[in-house]
């Protein structure tokens, strides 16, 4: 068994939105290692982004401890959790949030240009099927199109943690199947510790481990040794 | 960095009417502010340049008259570098083809060669012959107003003698740069001018063989003009001598000086209100683009950049706009300034002019608007930066509605929803709205700045001219003359009435400050000639003492219940004390008026005048001007109608430049601010817009609900305007605060009106151009796009 790379205990979360305050994390323990496909199952309000933004160093916990190997993110700086995102964190985004005035290239390369070991912003977009659109503008791609942007540009600095954020959401099925195999392809070859939010449970038969929350809680854990490719899912 | 860079580039591209009306704002500001002080440069350069070439005097006298020999004394004073004797008298036409008179002072020039101080640029012709009694040169602008041509004869009468003469040069003089007739307040070319002559003619007709009655100096450097003055005055005391003064009370410069502080003032207030109003819309634009980008900025951070380079971009979007703008200005400064030097040089009459870009104000400039865009962005930009990632991943969170003033207004009101969007919208930014509302009063308020002072100059006009002045003609006596010379002027056919005034030259002291004026003896129930305030008050004279004009008791020190020490500057040169009986606001700067038979009185003479004020029966007037004309004792006569026309052309050109600039500048920040206003809130409320549309409204529904949005924004933004307008019409009055006359803070109905007709104007164009935007809304793109 590979060593956690993530050991949370009893993370909690309170803040604000408008005039109320919202509980969103109730404690929160778990461990997560290297080369897991894990996916956060869950109701709207169960946690589930609120988790994964303490996890990729984007918001600290109210109280709690979360560590990164032997680095404490519930005490880090602000500048630590920069530095940690900009070595070891990819993001994928539900509404796949690329600047409109880049091209597909140039959001891919804004990336690259500060990351310490990237991949050349080509290959990225090769690795998600995008060679030929390297030059349109994210209003000239499709929704699927933009989504593999996305994920080019997280994977292009070869992250140790790629966090995603309903990837699929946005997009159709057979979109969604195309995201979820570059998803997959990326764990897989490169041993990428791969968290994947999802309001579809469906998509849980290709995680190696599903975590269900509620209510800011983890209701349940389970591993899944047979993980189906992602054409094999039944929607 | 290089693809934040890109991207910055980009988005710049998208805003480029925003940024493009910032960059003009920007630039208007630059420019004024390049344009008055590379013209206040140039002309200063110009002036020094011309005071050294042609030897400007640092010293002057006037005396009744002194052997030549005296000169020799004077030259061993100590510190005396050069000095000229000469002869300065007045010479008056004798014969007019338009039918006007005109008034020559002549000055000597040596009877070979050039004088030593004041020398003569010659602008056409030849010097006269040496001994030449029968050639003169005359001013420029004496000959241009006349239409006088090298090889005409004047001819003139000096000292009730007729003197004919040939134009031989047309000539300029450091001397007379400003041109005003004794007692004039502006140049009035037509009927006052300066005439050389070679000295021995000249002292035959005014009876000065072997004497002089002026004198001019010019000191070696570094020494202290004060001394030199006493020692002048002290040798030359028993000749009548009426006072040697320094350069800083020469007429000329003094009114050159005066005209140079009005540019100095226009280069404070104008650019730092076009300044202001750009940092504003640069808030404005900037601060809504930023808090647009909160999604980006946080995907950013998320995929580890700092803030400092997420916030860097942005700033060097600022700066790189404050470049732009001093760029720009800078070519429009450098275009005005040049066209406003030439003018000047032309008004001035100076030999040659440069233009000389002043690099100290194009730094600061730059400094101001790089300060003005960092202010603007840094507070916006660093309220995003300062947002937590996964906060900012957030959609900002709903503003409250419900709860307000507004909401009560609306529902009281009944609105209907689409007016209770407006309102509600209107009223939930409040920041926003007040920097829109500020930016648009921003405009009405350059508009009031840039009329009003029009208006103060026509109020100057009416006062001065107008309301003061209820005579048709004025004129001068050679000298002191009894009082009984009224009846004489009264008995002419056609004189209806002639009141009569006795002005003496003095230098006012108050401790170690002192004023050189003329002390107006007028009468007590003055009729012809009356004292108005800046505020068209009319005032008299105080029972006892003397009406003294506030801005001299200001300078001065004093105040009403002051004394002021009269050194009177005649034949025997008495010192009075003047007890400070009241004070009048005048328009015409500094001034003492006192009853003019309590001045003969003081000055130890019997009631004398020397001069009269005339209301004449208009179909007699040639006839009267004639008989006038063949009276010795009258040296001078000036007709108020031409004196009105004069000031009118002179001040046309001057004002009505700055008028045009001024509105074409409002009017660029009127459509600045209201074009990047009604832009921005449609952007903002695309998704409102779209939906509305969705659900049935039609196009000009819509473009109604934002047109009348920007309207009402316009009509709260105008009385502010107005407000504002005041203000900076009271500042600018007191930037304008002049030795020689005062700008009254007068602006008229009419000014804020137009304010108001012309921004109003610019807001139904942009109101109208909005519908074209609103047209071309992709409902169903924008309803995707997340909110």
């Amino acid at each position: 068994m590979e060593p956690p790379v993530f050991r949370a205990r009893g993370l909690t979360k309170v803040y604000r939105v408008g005039q109320v305050e919202v509980h969103a994390l109730r404690g929160v323990d778990m461990e997560l290692c290297f080369g897991e496909f894990v996916v956060l199952l869950g109701p709207s309000g169960s946690g589930k982004s609120t988790l994964l933004n303490i996890l990729g160093g984007l918001d600290v916990p109210t109280s709690g401890t979360i560590e990164y190997l032997d680095h404490d993110l519930s005490q880090a700086t602000e500048g630590q959790l920069v530095q940690f995102r900009r070595d070891h964190v990819g993001f994928v985004f539900q509404f796949y949030n690329l600047i409109p005035s880049l091209t597909a290239l140039e959001n891919v390369r804004l990336i690259t240009d500060i990351a310490a070991k990237p991949i050349p912003a080509e290959q990225a977009l090769a690795q998600v099927g995008l060679t030929d659109r390297l030059h349109h503008f994210p209003s000239q791609l499709s929704g699927g199109e933009q989504q593999r942007v996305a994920i080019a540009r997280a994977i292009a600095k070869q992250p140790d943690i790629l966090l995603c954020d309903e990837p699929t959401g946005a997009l159709d099925l057979q979109t969604g199947i195309t995201v979820l195999e570059t998803l997959q392809t990326v764990n897989q070859q490169l041993g990428t510790l791969t968290v994947v939010i999802t309001h579809n449970a469906s998509i849980a038969q290709m995680a190696t481990r599903v975590i269900s929350m509620r209510d800011g809680r983890i209701v349940d854990c389970r591993r899944n040794d047979q993980p189906v490719a992602p054409t094999q899912l039944n929607w | 960095m290089q693809m934040l860079i890109r991207k910055a580039l980009r988005d710049l591209w998208n805003l480029r009417w925003q940024m493009g009306a910032i960059v003009l704002v920007l630039a208007c500001g630059v420019g004024v502010l390049v344009m008055s002080a590379s013209t206040l440069k140039s002309l200063e350069g110009t002036r020094a340049r011309y005071y050294d070439d042609y030897r400007f005097g640092d010293l002057f006298c006037s005396l009744k008259r002194a052997p030549e020999s005296a000169l020799e004394g004077i030259q061993s004073i100590d510190g005396v570098a050069l000095c000229d004797s000469r002869i300065v008298t007045a010479a008056r036409s004798l014969i007019s083809e338009e039918g006007d008179t005109f008034q020559l002072q002549a000055v000597s020039i040596p009877d070979q060669g050039e004088p030593l101080v004041h020398r003569i640029h010659l602008r056409a012709g030849r010097w006269p012959e040496p001994y030449s009694e029968s050639e003169a040169i005359v001013s420029e602008a004496f000959a241009a107003a006349r239409g006088l041509r090298l090889g005409d004869r004047l001819q003139v009468a000096i000292e009730g003698k007729e003197w004919s003469f040939e134009l031989v040069g047309i000539g300029l003089s450091p001397e007379f740069i400003y041109e005003i007739a004794p007692g004039g307040l502006l140049p009035n070319s037509k009927a006052f001018g300066v005439v050389w002559m070679r000295r021995r003619g000249l002292a035959a007709a005014a009876g000065m063989t072997g004497a002089f009655n002026d004198l001019v100096l010019r000191t070696a450097p570094g020494v202290r003009v004060p001394w030199v003055i006493r020692e002048v005055d002290r040798q030359l005391g028993s000749y009548g001598g009426l006072g040697a003064y320094a350069r800083s009370e020469q007429r000329s410069h003094r009114f050159l000086t005066s005209e140079m502080e009005e540019l100095q003032g226009m280069a404070i207030v104008a650019p730092s209100l076009f300044l202001m109003v750009a940092a504003l819309l640069m808030n404005l634009v900037l601060t809504r683009w930023i808090g647009s980008q909160r999604e980006q900025i946080a995907m950013l951070k998320a995929f580890g950049f700092t803030s400092w380079e997420v916030a860097l971009p942005y700033l060097a979007l600022a700066l790189m706009l404050a470049l732009l703008g001093t760029l720009f200005g800078l070519l429009l400064g450098v275009y005005l300034g040049e066209g406003m030097t030439a003018m000047y040089s032309r008004f001035f009459h100076f030999p040659n002019h440069r233009f000389e870009l002043s690099t100290v104000v194009l730094l600061r400039a730059l400094v101001l608007t790089s300060l003005s865009a960092l202010l603007a962005v840094g507070a916006a930009a660093m309220a995003v930066i300062r947002l937590q990632p996964a906060e900012a991943m957030r959609p900002e969170a709903p503003i409250p509605y419900g709860h307000g003033w507004q909401d009560r207004l609306v529902s009281w009101m009944r609105m209907p929803p689409a007016t209770g969007m407006m309102v509600r919208h209107i009223a939930r930014h409040p920041r926003r709205v007040l920097l829109s509302i500020l930016g648009i009063a921003s405009a009405v308020t350059v508009l009031v700045l840039g009329s009003f002072m029009r208006d103060a100059i026509d109020a100057m006009f009416d006062m001065m001219l107008g309301d003061a002045k209820r005579h048709d003609y004025q004129v001068t006596f050679t000298h002191a003359v009894d009082e009984s010379v009224a009846s004489e002027l009264r008995a002419i056919d056609g004189v209806m009435d002639v009141e009569l005034f006795r002005m003496v030259a003095a230098r006012m002291t108050q401790g170690n400050r002192q004023r050189l004026l003329a002390i107006q003896g007028i009468e007590p129930d003055g009729r012809m000639q009356v004292l108005i305030d800046s505020k068209s008050h009319r005032h008299s004279l105080p029972g006892t003492g003397v009406l003294a004009s506030r801005k001299l008791l200001e300078s001065l020190g004093t105040d009403v219940s002051g004394t002021l020490h009269a050194d009177v500057r005649e034949e025997h040169q008495p010192v009075l004390s003047l007890k400070v009986g009241g004070a009048i606001d005048d328009v015409s700067g500094e001034g003492i008026w006192i009853d003019r038979r309590t001045l003969c009185t003081l000055l130890r003479e019997s009631p004398r005048a020397t001069g009269a004020w005339l209301r004449i029966d208009a179909n007699k007037q040639a006839d009267v001007v004639r008989q006038l004309r063949e009276r010795p004792v009258i040296v001078h006569i000036e007709s108020v109608a031409q004196q009105k026309a004069s000031f009118r052309a002179t001040i046309a050109e001057n004002v009505g430049r700055m008028r045009w600039i001024n509105r074409i500048f409002s009017l660029i920040i009127a459509m600045g601010v209201l074009a990047s206003t009604g832009r921005l809130s449609i952007l903002e409320r695309q998704r409102d817009l779209a939906t509305l549309r969705v659900l049935g409204y039609r196009t000009g529904e819509l473009h109604w609900m934002m047109a009348s949005e920007l309207m009402l924004l316009t009509l709260l933004a105008i009385p502010l305007g107005w407000v504002l307008g005041y203000a900076g019409s009271y500042a600018t009055v007191h930037a304008f605060d002049r030795e020689l006359f005062r700008i009254p803070l007068v602006v008229s109905p009419g000014t804020y009106l137009q304010a108001a007709g012309i921004v109003l104007a610019a807001t139904l164009v942009i109101a109208w151009s909005m519908r074209y935007r609103i047209a071309r809304l992709d409902e169903v793109a924008v309803l995707k796009a997340r909110q």
